[in-house]
């Protein structure tokens, strides 16, 4: 009974926290505060009961709800997981207190509409993940823009972003607008939008390409790939430090589910087909993302233009369409989902203190904030890739997968890997090696103890997945498998 | 595209040991490395890390050995790092880089001793380096630290009185570097040189000369940090000269045990490592029946067997003659034209920094910034993106607004005309003078209001 449920509460649980809070009084911003996080924190909890009862050995969706909706058109409120959906659920419950904490002190003005925000926001990510019908799943995947656009234009931190809100929230859904219709079409031929039956239909090969393309317009926008990618450095600049950890963290992975979830099962001619494209943008994102990264003067913007390489290699570990490249681009979503987060939670601390996110302005950290400078080392490496953190794991496997399919990609990619340690040893020691500035900047405080605990459950996260991927990867084997043996590759 | 895997495969970890072991082509960081503390050199630029790349090809022994041309690609790198290596260090002006760029010659010669196939004698030397050059890396700790942090050979000098401790050790490692006759270098030197003679390839006859004239260079560049360093009239500060102390007991500690090891090292582990018939490796070293040489070493030339020895009393008697006994000479041989070309040639390290830096960094920077981020990001891509969009909806709101008037009359015209045009069009379609119109036209009318409005 408890189980069968889980998902339902997931949901529901900060919906009503979001509506708790709104009848608390605006002077109580502590006590908002402390039971937004107790919410987030109950619901991460209550997450972590799907993985205890997750059964490894199939490939079914499981805790599996079906309410109707417009159960005459066969649209209905469907959702279940599976291996895929699990960590993507597990890392969205992860994040969300960790952004809370982190704006304990930055966010003054507004608390109870950020935190209504915030939660609601939650509860649409996790609901993008466990969506099993398509329509359902394109509304979810459309509301996460409201609340995110909400964050970015109201508690960001310069006057420009309201151009990066707008930016972001029109690139996004004019991209979708292509979805909406192809999920038009796909109704208007099949009758349903339940994926599990979609999933059985064949489209013809020409209408496959078609509603590939409509779908690879809103995912690539999402991820993103090059050249749809310039809102990304914006809307991170401008956001809060918890709207880049998530959007950083979870809404970039929202592109990549897509493609995993829908345009690879549903369009396998097509996907083979475009499979080509796919490469050269993502070659493309990986290596000039890394060369743009290396001239970037502002600290998120760097991390931003980062996660259009990482996102680039995900990209092409999904189309290699065999077993290590697809489980090795679920790991290194994953993995980024940490390592960018954490990266930005730094960028987060640096900025409380000192309110100045460019790099020439900052130098000797180690001198001043030694712990600050572990925990940013940790992350770097993480951002390298070096053998030992989670992300080496996830692009090995991807190297691995697209070798079997295309050397030469593989080899290009595999430079890719060069730069990106270029650009994350270049980012380290400008900013914590090298001498002070104090005719900048004059505030040296270490991190304090919520920060610290903040960042703590990154380092742990990073180093178990790199050492010992396996309790990750034996949960997706079988539902990798399964959208493999789905696309009949 | 048909490769022979093997070949790549083995090429492509022979990228990896260049990484890692400063040979030709990715040896910059080892010499700027050197900012580093000398504990540091000397274990990991000089023994422990260095040496990874050797032991990686040691360790891929049996794929390596079945593809002949990657063998002859790792034997000519390595030769031509040890020769590059030696060239260079012979002017450098920084004692720890001195060091380091005999740290890059010896790799090289470990290299192109697994590039013959004997595995055995480049691990063999690699065991035997680690003793010397760790003795030699901290003893230049010794004598910087003593110094006051004064790396640069040209301001040290006269110090055989006042360091003899340290001017011992320094001396113990540079002979047995250079192959001194029965300390720990002499026994795995010597022999590398022995098998690529006797390897009688192209390959081989390469590495021996480079290898040899790379001997040659090694006694000159050590005996000439010897005598800068030591052994020539002091050329510091009085106030440096003041705080001159040698080297206390627990650095001289280490400096012990690893003289003991320089100099008893190479003869006790002689046979266990390189004798003939020897069963210490077991499976761990591979090489083609067709390529073990040891017996054949034994039968070259007697005269080959003492070129080394020759060459490295020719080079010890060249240092000792061009900066102390002759050094107006020198000077002279500096300042003439073609010796100064040679001598920054040399001392910038083959301009292999200044190709790096022009070639591949300072274009790679620029593609990041003016291509990437400028042209594409901020341009073309913001152009047909947002700023594109937003410009040309400036141009449509001033056309819209001309359009607006207000009056009900200017609208009730536009409503006829455009409905008598759109009847014209689609009635005329019908007939077959209307083959003549096409629908289409209509759009690019529209299209072509917003064209005209431009100013």
């Amino acid at each position: 009974m408890f189980t069968q449920n889980i998902l339902f509460c997931l949901l529901c649980l900060p919906v009503i926290g979001a509506l708790g809070i709104l009848f608390f009084p605006k002077k109580a911003v502590r006590q908002m505060k402390l039971f937004a996080l107790n919410v987030s924190l109950c619901n991460f909890l209550l997450s972590l009961n799907l993985w205890i009862f997750f059964d490894n050995s199939s490939a079914k969706f499981q805790f599996v709800q079906q309410m109707d909706w417009f159960s005459f058109f066969n649209m209905n409120f469907y959702i279940g997981i599976d291996g895929i959906s699990l960590f993507f659920i597990l890392l969205t419950t992860f994040l969300v207190p960790i952004c809370l904490l982190i704006s304990w002190q930055s966010v003054n003005h507004l608390v109870k509409e950020f935190l209504v925000a915030f939660l609601f926001l939650e509860t649409f990510m996790i609901a993008v993940f466990c969506m099993l019908d398509l329509l359902l799943f394109y509304v979810f995947f459309e509301s996460v823009l409201i609340p995110m656009f909400l964050i970015i234009g109201v508690w960001g931190s310069r006057e420009r972003k309201i151009r990066a809100a707008y930016q972001f929230f029109l690139y996004t859904l004019i991209g979708s607008l292509f979805m909406l219709l192809a999920i038009l079409l796909i109704y208007f031929q099949v009758g349903t939008t339940d994926l599990q039956v979609l999933s059985t239909v064949e489209f013809s090969e020409r209408r496959q390409f078609f509603l590939w393309a409509a779908f690879f317009l809103s995912f690539a926008v999402k991820v993103p790939m090059i050249p749809f990618h310039i809102w990304l450095p914006e809307a991170h600049v401008e956001a809060p430090t918890a709207g880049s950890v998530i959007l950083a963290g979870i809404l970039l992975k929202l592109g990549t589910y897509g493609f995993l979830r829908f345009s690879i099962p549903l369009f396998p001619e097509a996907t083979v087909y475009f499979t080509p494209l796919i490469y050269t943008l993502s070659v493309l994102g990986i290596i000039y993302a890394s060369f743009t990264t290396l001239r970037q003067i502002d600290l998120k913007k760097i991390i931003a233009y980062s996660s259009v390489a990482h996102m680039g290699f995900v990209t092409l570990g999904l189309f290699s369409l065999n077993a290590q490249g697809i489980e090795g681009a679920i790991l290194l979503m994953l993995s980024h989902g940490f390592v960018a987060s954490a990266l930005f939670l730094c960028i987060g601390i640096l900025y409380d203190r000192t309110r100045t996110r460019l790099v020439r302005y900052y130098g000797g950290l180690v001198q001043t904030m030694p712990l600050f400078s572990f925990f940013f080392f940790v992350f770097t490496l993480g951002n390298l890739s070096l053998p030992g953190t989670s992300s080496f794991v996830g692009e090995f496997l991807i190297l691995l997968g697209v070798f079997q399919t295309n050397t030469f990609i593989a080899t290009l990619a595999a430079t890719g890997m060069i730069l990106g340690g270029a650009y994350s040893i270049w980012l380290y020691n400008r900013v914590v090696f090298g001498n002070l500035k104090p005719v900048y900047l004059n505030q040296f405080a270490d991190v304090n103890r919520r920060e610290f605990f903040i960042l703590l459950p990154f380092v742990v996260c990073i180093f178990w997945m790199g050492v010992y991927p396996s309790i990750f990867l034996e949960s997706f084997h079988f539902s990798v498998a399964n959208i493999l043996q789905n696309t009949r590759i | 595209m048909e490769v022979h895997t093997l070949t790549c495969i083995s090429l492509l970890l022979f990228v990896g040991a260049i990484g890692k072991s400063a040979q030709l082509g990715l040896h910059t960081w080892l010499p700027d490395a050197m900012e580093g503390p000398t504990p540091v050199s000397a274990l990991i630029h000089a023994a422990t890390m260095v040496t990874a790349g050797v032991f990686l090809l040691a360790r891929c022994s049996p794929l390596i050995e079945y593809s002949s041309q990657a063998l002859v690609i790792i034997t000519l790198l390595g030769a031509s790092t040890a020769f590059f290596a030696a060239t260079t260090g012979v002017v450098q002006n920084d004692l720890k880089r001195v060091i380091a760029y005999s740290t890059c010659s010896q790799l090289g010669y470990m290299i192109f001793a697994c590039g013959i196939s004997q595995y055995a004698v480049g691990v063999f030397h690699l065991m035997n380096h680690a003793f010397f050059k760790a003795l030699l890396f901290l003893s230049a700790g010794s004598v910087i630290h003593a110094l006051g942090d004064e790396q640069d050979m040209r301001k040290m000098g006269g110090l055989v009185k006042l360091l003899p401790f340290t001017y011992s050790m320094m001396v113990l490692g540079s002979l047995a570097l250079v192959g001194f006759p029965y300390l720990t270098g002499f026994y795995s030197k010597d022999v590398i040189l022995e098998v690529a003679y006797a390897k009688y390839t192209l390959s081989g006859n390469f590495a021996y000369w480079l290898g040899t004239v790379s001997a040659l260079l090694t006694c000159y560049y050590s005996f000439r940090l010897l005598y800068l360093t030591f052994l020539a009239s002091p050329q510091m500060l009085k106030s440096s000269l003041k705080n001159v102390h040698d080297a206390p007991f627990l650095m001289g500690f280490s400096l012990c045990c690893l003289a003991v090891g320089s100099i008893f090292g190479g003869f006790m582990a002689k046979d266990i490592m390189i004798g003939l018939g020897t069963n210490f490796w077991g499976n761990a070293l591979f090489t083609l029946p067709t390529n073990t040489l040891l017996i054949e070493a034994e039968y070259i030339p007697q005269a080959v067997k003492f070129v080394p020895i020759i060459f490295s009393l020719l080079g010890a008697l060249f240092a000792v003659n061009l900066n102390g006994l002759s050094s107006s000479f020198s000077y002279y041989l500096k300042t003439s034209f073609i010796g100064k070309q040679v001598y920054i040639f040399l001392n910038k390290r083959w301009l292999f920094d200044k190709v790096y830096n022009d070639f591949v960094a300072l274009p790679s920077l620029n593609f990041g910034y003016k291509i990437s981020f400028q042209l594409l990001d901020k341009g073309f891509l913001e152009m047909f993106g947002p700023t594109g969009i937003i410009q040309q909806s400036f141009f449509m709101r001033k056309f819209v607004k001309t359009i607006q008037t207000g009056s009900i009359y200017h609208y009730a015209f536009m409503m006829f005309v455009s409905l008598t045009l759109i009847l014209a069009f689609f009635l005329l379609a019908t007939t077959n003078v209307g083959l003549l119109f096409d629908s289409r036209i209509l759009v690019l009318l529209f299209l072509s209001f917003f064209w005209l409005s431009e100013k």
